[in-house]
């Protein structure tokens, strides 16, 4: 019994001595880590803005109402003064109020009116809290190029999410001791540290072309029944992004009432095969290497057998002689085919990775991504077949666009951009780096490319992108859409990309429609392209191409025929 | 005296001459009032009044904030006190042995106290009824228990003598049952527990045999079975008996008492951060009833690693003390009372600091002496004076 004892007493001895002796100091820590709380201010969070300063996103301050029911003496009484001004049901609100904690959230953001009477009403137990909420004035307008933001304000998605630390600022704190039941310590030690508003974002996006581009995008959508879709409007020189549009979009004020699906910038984040816009790619590599001339022929007949595959041109043809630009003209799958053998595998993937697919483009967007391009040694037989034609391949609309501009930029590929400068409290506009750049071809080949593409719209698949008074290059694709299971199936992603005025290019405009209907992308995609590019020009006030009164008359004759309609 | 005898002849003188010295002088050497324990006083009183101390020091603040009496507690606590020294005279004054007689009636009105509790005269607490109301105080029947418990099993032991059957053992047992069983209603698990441990060192004592303590651990193997099996402990229970294991600082759950209890012991330190200073876990309230279940938390805080070990070293005195007088007492029943005190204040204390340094599961046992409460500190003076009674009539 007595050694019983003893050894209880010698436990008991050790533990007392591990604890205070030998982690004294870790418990001595933790005791005052708990006494400590700190309270965080947010800071104002920065605003987003267009190129030209119009408000895309902006922190409003609202008010939070909560309660520390222990300092409510009458529940019911206050409730019922409460109820109407917070617009609550009495009962559930007396609920609240007589709870046994300590906090309690009666209203979240409420608008300053509301916020003003619950102050007059001075009731005990009653407070308020700033609590400043994000708002988004344009509701849906460039949705996903901002993202959106948590309940905390904190970005999630998009620019918001991308560029958080710029526009989180640096929150204030005060630091003080408490109690258990979070009372402060009224001779206790505090610090205190005023908030830093965050720097406020310039985009380069223009607000009226994105409006222009997304109600376009949407009505296109429709009217075609396609299941979405996405429209990019670009500077070739600079890389600036002045628009970006997806269907469906969301509005980021409430994201939680849409789908993921409809909150994703498909632009950037989602894949596609890009079929025959891709051979821009085949043709150009051929000619930079020497490998064709414009004027080069093959003999084209309409369906081609290479390794296990059996290739078709879109319409049945009689084997007849094409030159490349009419092989790219009437977007002869057969002869791009043979094009793209006499460049050979090895330079044709170069050229698909000097274009930028296979890599993000730089533009760091979250969610971004690379594409899906196969390495070199993964090639099976058919690639060198399929890659030429833009299958087999997966590509961003965002990657497509920057392919394009390299063409209009004379052959040279530009880094996308969407931050055009970040400003502070003084105002002063720190602008953001000049996209970065490189040669893929040569100025001779794109002006080759230029041509090409610009007999596209004057006589090839997309007559329905011509502008009146402006000479449009670019070019159509239609493209199966892969199943999941391997193989393709019957649903098709129409597409145009090209850009405007051929000959000296201001704009790059990239639309996508996925599965639309019809199918094609040429009697689809290239009409949208064409109204969004018509607008664009305009608005972006560039002068017709070439002679300015034969460019009148083609605009007028265009008004005419469109008065015809309406009249 | 002299006279009666000296002129009884030969008897008187031979009786009278036992010895060599006369009865007269033997009888006043043996006489009880000489050979009390002072130190067992003196460490009693030391014990005490540290626990006044720490009552005060883990009161005063929230007292203050409360905007009550800071000194409420603490007068209460001393209050206390001077009736647990009143009731420690009463319980050295007569001949223990008489309690051999009244052992039952002593047990019957226990019983009787317990039961009562468990009616609506019993006070609800904490959902618990522990206490009765009398008006101006409550009273814990279950702490009286403890030392009732101790004086029914010694009576029984003691008629024993050395022929402890296994009849006898089942009986000791049902002894102990029926209150354990009241207490375990309120409910109580640590003051059930408590029973269990005195009742395991009063038949270790008390003559049982190793084949006994076999069968008993049996029973008590197939008693935790059935507990865990029929459920019959409240989730809060079995709550705070993992929860040491596991601790989790969240403040809704046991893991908080334990967390805080840790911290407060720890950040103490070798010195303490002394009885006055502020902000600390014990003067903010960090810990849940500090005064009380948790005292020795403030003492660990306060006092450090100095004033808990000295602490620890007062009630291993205390305890030897104990032992000493069991083993010096004339008769089995003197053992057996010595030998339950000892393991009743044993039990406790290891428990109870135990649960706030983490090594053992958190149950509502108080810190003998130093708690908050007048239940039991007027009951571990009643033992102290059964204690005295004991070794003042050593020779008797």
């Amino acid at each position: 019994m007595f050694f019983l004892f003893a050894l209880a007493f010698l436990g008991m001895a050790s533990r007392l001595f591990v604890l205070q002796i030998v982690e004294g100091d870790r418990f001595a820590r933790l005791a005052v880590a708990q006494r400590d709380r700190v309270i965080e201010f947010p800071a104002r969070r920065g605003a987003i803005l267009d190129r030209e300063g119009e408000p895309l996103a902006i922190s409003v301050d609202l008010h939070t109402v909560w309660t520390d029911p222990q300092n409510v003496a009458d529940p019911r009484g206050e409730a019922a003064k409460l109820a109407p001004v917070l617009g609550l049901q009495k009962r559930e609100l007396e609920l609240k109020l007589s709870c046994e904690c300590r906090f309690q959230y009666l209203a979240r953001q409420v608008g300053p009116k509301v916020a003003q009477k619950v102050k007059e009403l001075d009731l005990p137990g009653i407070y308020l809290e700033a609590e400043p909420k994000r708002y988004y004035p344009g509701r849906r307008l460039a949705s996903h190029v901002l993202g959106f933001v948590d309940i905390d304000g904190h970005g999630l998605e998009g620019i918001e999410s991308q560029y958080e630390d710029i526009l989180e600022g640096t929150p204030g704190s005060m630091t003080l001791e408490q109690d258990p039941s979070g009372n402060e310590l009224p001779q206790a030690e505090y610090s205190y540290e005023r908030a830093r508003p965050g720097r406020t974002l310039l985009l380069t996006i223009d607000k009226e072309l994105q409006y222009f581009t997304q109600a376009t995008l949407a009505s296109a959508t429709r009217d075609f029944s396609a299941s979405g879709g996405t429209a990019i409007v670009m500077r070739p020189a600079t890389g600036e992004i002045l628009a970006l549009a997806n269907a469906p979009d969301f509005d980021p004020n409430k994201p939680g009432d849409f789908e993921e699906a409809d909150r994703r910038n498909r632009a950037i984040t989602d894949v596609y095969e890009p079929g025959s816009a891709y051979k821009i790619v085949t043709a150009s590599g051929a000619l930079e290497e020497g490998a064709v001339t414009p004027r080069t022929t093959f003999v084209v007949p309409d369906s081609y057998a290479y390794s296990d595959r059996v290739f078709h041109d879109s319409h049945p043809h009689p084997t007849e002689k094409m030159t490349v630009s009419e092989i790219i003209e009437q977007s002869s799958n057969v002869g791009t085919i043979q094009i793209g053998l006499r460049l050979g595998g090895k330079k044709l993937d170069g050229y698909v990775r000097r274009f930028g697919f296979g890599s993000k483009t730089g533009l760091d967007f979250p969610g971004e991504s690379p594409g899906i391009v196969l390495d070199r040694a993964d090639w099976s037989g058919p690639t060198i077949a399929t890659i030429p034609i833009g299958q087999g391949i997966a590509v961003t609309p965002l990657q497509m666009a920057a392919a394009y501009s390299t063409i209009a930029n004379g052959g040279t590929w530009v880094e996308p951009k969407l931050l055009a400068a970040t400003m502070g409290t003084n105002g002063r506009l720190e602008a953001s780096p000049p996209a970065a750049s490189r040669r893929v071809v040569s100025r001779s080949t794109a002006r080759q490319m230029t041509a090409i593409l610009s007999k596209v719209t004057e006589k090839g698949t997309g007559i329905e992108a011509q502008i009146p008074g402006y000479a449009v290059a670019g070019k159509t694709g239609t493209a199966q859409k892969p199943l999941d299971t391997g193989g393709y199936g019957n649903s098709y992603i129409g597409s145009f990309a090209g850009f405007a005025p051929s000959d000296r290019p201001e704009i790059v405009v990239i639309v996508v429609l996925d599965e639309p209907s019809p199918i094609w992308g040429g009697s689809t995609a290239a009409p949208t392209f064409k109204t969004i590019t018509q607008f664009a020009l305009r608005h972006l006030g560039i002068s017709p191409t070439g002679n300015a009164v034969k460019a009148a008359r083609e605009i007028e004759a265009e008004q005419g025929a469109d008065a015809a309609t309406y009249d | 005296m002299k006279g009666g005898y000296a002129s009884g002849g030969f008897f008187g003188e031979a009786v009278d001459r036992i010895g060599g010295e006369p009865i007269s002088a033997r009888m006043a050497r043996k006489a009880p009032i000489r050979h009390l324990d002072p130190t067992l006083l003196l460490v009693t009183l030391l014990l005490a009044a540290y626990g006044a101390v720490m009552v005060f020091s883990a009161t005063v603040h929230r007292q203050e904030e409360a905007n009550l009496d800071p000194q409420l507690f603490v007068k209460r606590q001393v209050a206390y006190l001077v009736v647990g020294v009143i009731v420690l005279f009463i319980l050295s004054s007569f001949d223990y042995r008489h309690l051999r007689t009244f052992a039952p009636f002593i047990y019957g009105a226990t019983l009787l106290g317990l039961a009562l509790v468990l009616t609506p005269l019993g006070d609800v607490s904490k959902g618990a009824r522990r206490w009765i109301d009398f008006g101006v105080f409550q009273a814990q029947p279950s702490e009286l228990a403890k030392v009732a418990v101790i004086i029914a099993l010694a009576a029984f032991f003691a008629e024993k003598k050395d022929s402890v059957r296994a009849v006898d053992v089942l009986a000791a047992l049902g002894l102990v049952v029926v209150p354990a069983v009241l207490i375990f209603l309120e409910p109580d698990l640590g003051t059930m527990m408590v029973f269990v441990a005195l009742t395991g060192a009063l038949l270790l004592v008390g003559g049982a045999k190793i084949r006994h303590f076999l069968i008993l651990g049996l029973l008590a193997a197939v008693a935790v079975g059935g507990i865990i099996q029929l459920d019959v402990l409240h989730d809060y229970q079995k709550e705070r008996i993992t929860s040491f294991l596991d601790p989790d600082p969240d403040v809704r759950s046991y893991g908080y008492n334990l967390t805080q209890s840790k911290i407060a012991i720890g950040s103490g330190g070798f010195r303490g951060k002394g009885l006055e200073s502020d902000n600390t876990q014990t003067s903010l309230d960090f810990v849940p009833e500090q005064h009380t279940d948790f005292i020795f938390t403030a003492v660990g805080e306060q006092l450090g690693f100095l004033g808990s070990a000295t602490l620890l070293a007062l009630f291993a005195f205390l305890i030897w003390r104990a032992l000493r007088i069991a083993a010096l007492s004339r008769d089995m029943f003197g053992t057996l009372l010595a030998t339950g005190v000892a393991a009743l204040w044993a039990f406790q204390l290891f428990v109870n600091v135990g649960m706030t340094m983490g090594i053992m599961p958190i149950t509502g046992i108080p810190l003998p002496f130093i708690s908050y409460g007048g239940s039991s500190l007027i009951t571990n003076f009643a033992a102290v004076g059964l204690l005295m009674n004991v070794h003042m009539r050593r020779f008797l």
